[in-house]
């Protein structure tokens, strides 16, 4: 198990390396809720707050993600969270309602990253509250994983408050998208089945038009796999079932430190 | 032999029909994909890109300004506090709120400039505030004005999120109105090529107010 995480991290680093001077700091994959690159966390800690936060998932359709680091590198910490979440797209999309938690433990930093829908609930205020009630104070007696325990409980609590403005993202339009251009291709195409139509006998057999091929956002919801399942180290058997659920971001939340 | 009279007939009368319609179906969809391959419909999906980002920019500017009163307010609540930066803030405020924005001005650089320099303006008055702040430690603990910071903090970074993705949005569509043959589309939409924010080093960066 060891060896296999130590290889898989081997990978990422070289990954890493080989992309990093690039863009920044390259995303690591999504494994699990907790990405706990850093160490930060027991084994026994870490499955149980990925249990607990696949369970407040299951019941909210929330979806709230760790990710420890070892370092930046040099790079801002919003900048790398804010790409960590474009790339994770984590919430459901058009819902929006996503939440990372990014701690980076030699720079002495952490980011909470809030998805448009949960902008309302938890506010920036909210989130700096949290990085300095909180996590600092606990970051600062070695408690790394009481901080984030305690953190995510707050959190949660301050997302179930009834909320009462929305972000943005109800502001945001929903575009037509390709529809007009279907609809420019299908006019003639009508046009010439009905011509042949009135022709009569022509033995075009009624082809119907099957039904639309749209995949829903439903998805991101609950298609996560087996329920908890994911026993650090073993995460990447389970054949790539976590991914988040094309939530949008833009910037909310607060940094700090310890 | 009457047979096949009747089925030649059938055919002959049919085939103008045939190929009148298959005549029809070609040059509908030679006209479609014609439109789209010239950025017909592309330029439109841009330009509703730009201005939806456009939007979010404006937003979060506004959502800044309206910080601005309540921030100066719990300011002003330290009796002593420098009365010259205070008011620098709120002056910067009305220069910024002071600008017309409709969406015009996403078709008009100057304008753009103008908008984008009176809102750097503000940014440096909010960012000297919070140097100043340095100097008053009570305020500075006061939980009242670290939620206040903390929303400013916010804010600012979905300013930096919001121009980053607007200066996205507009390369994307100015690729399409440059580049042939969508610049084709783009040109029959009356389209045409549009500036966007200077990324100026420490601009794009939300002022360090971190304690």
């Amino acid at each position: 198990m060891n060896l296999v995480r130590a290889l898989a991290f081997g990978l990422a680093l070289s990954v890493l390396l080989a992309v990093g001077p690039a863009f920044g700091l390259a995303v690591p994959s999504l494994e699990a809720r907790v990405n706990d690159h850093a160490g930060l966390l027991p084994k026994e800690r870490a499955v149980v707050l990925e249990q607990r936060l696949a369970e407040y998932e299951k019941q909210t359709g929330h979806q709230f993600v760790l990710l420890t680091l070892d370092s930046l590198d040099g790079d801002s910490v919003e900048d790398f969270s804010l790409r960590a979440v474009e790339q994770w797209k984590l919430g459901r999309k058009k819902v929006d309602d996503g939440l990372l938690l990014l701690i980076v433990k030699k720079e002495r930093k952490v980011r909470i990253e809030v998805g448009y829908g949960l902008e309302g609930s938890i506010t920036d205020a909210t989130s700096s509250r949290v990085i300095r009630r909180t996590l600092a104070p606990a970051f600062r007696s070695n408690d790394y994983a009481g901080g984030i325990e305690q953190a995510f409980a707050t959190l949660m609590k301050a997302d179930q408050t009834p909320a009462g403005e929305r972000g943005s993202a109800a502001q945001r339009g929903v575009g037509l998208g390709p529809l007009p251009l279907l609809l420019f291709l299908l006019v003639p195409l009508l046009g010439v089945f009905w011509l042949l139509r009135r022709g009569g006998g022509g033995g075009w057999g009624g082809g119907g038009w099957g039904g639309g091929g749209y995949y829903g956002d439903t998805f991101g919801r609950g298609g996560f796999g087996g329920g908890g399942g994911f026993g650090r180290g073993g995460g990447f058997s389970g054949g790539g079932g976590f991914s988040g659920g094309g939530g949008g971001f833009g910037g909310g939340g607060a940094s700090g430190g310890w | 032999m009457p047979n096949s009279r009747h089925a030649a007939s059938r055919f002959s009368e049919l085939f103008p029909r045939l190929a009148r319609a298959l005549g029809l179906a070609l040059v509908g969809s030679a006209l479609a994909t014609g439109a789209a391959g010239c950025g017909y419909n592309e330029i439109i999906d841009r330009d509703e890109d730009v201005k939806a980002s456009w939007a979010e920019v404006q937003n979060q500017y506004q959502r800044r300004s309206d910080l601005v009163p309540n921030l100066v307010k719990v300011v002003k609540g330290n009796a002593n506090f420098e009365k010259e930066t205070l008011e620098s803030v709120v002056e910067a405020r009305a220069k910024a709120t002071s600008v017309k924005v409709d969406a015009s001005v996403i078709d008009d650089p100057a304008k753009l400039k103008q908008f984008e320099q009176a809102q750097q303006g503000l940014s440096g008055a909010l960012s000297r505030l919070m140097v100043v702040v340095e100097r008053y430690p009570d305020l500075k603990a006061t939980e009242g004005f670290r939620d206040l910071q903390a929303q400013l903090e916010g804010t600012e970074n979905r300013i930096t999120v919001a121009r980053k993705r607007y200066i996205e949005t507009i390369a994307e569509y100015n690729k399409v109105v440059e580049r042939f043959p969508t610049s084709l589309g783009a040109s029959i939409r009356g389209k045409a090529v549009r500036a966007t924010f200077s990324v100026a080093p420490g601009v794009e960066k939300a002022p360090d107010v971190q304690l």
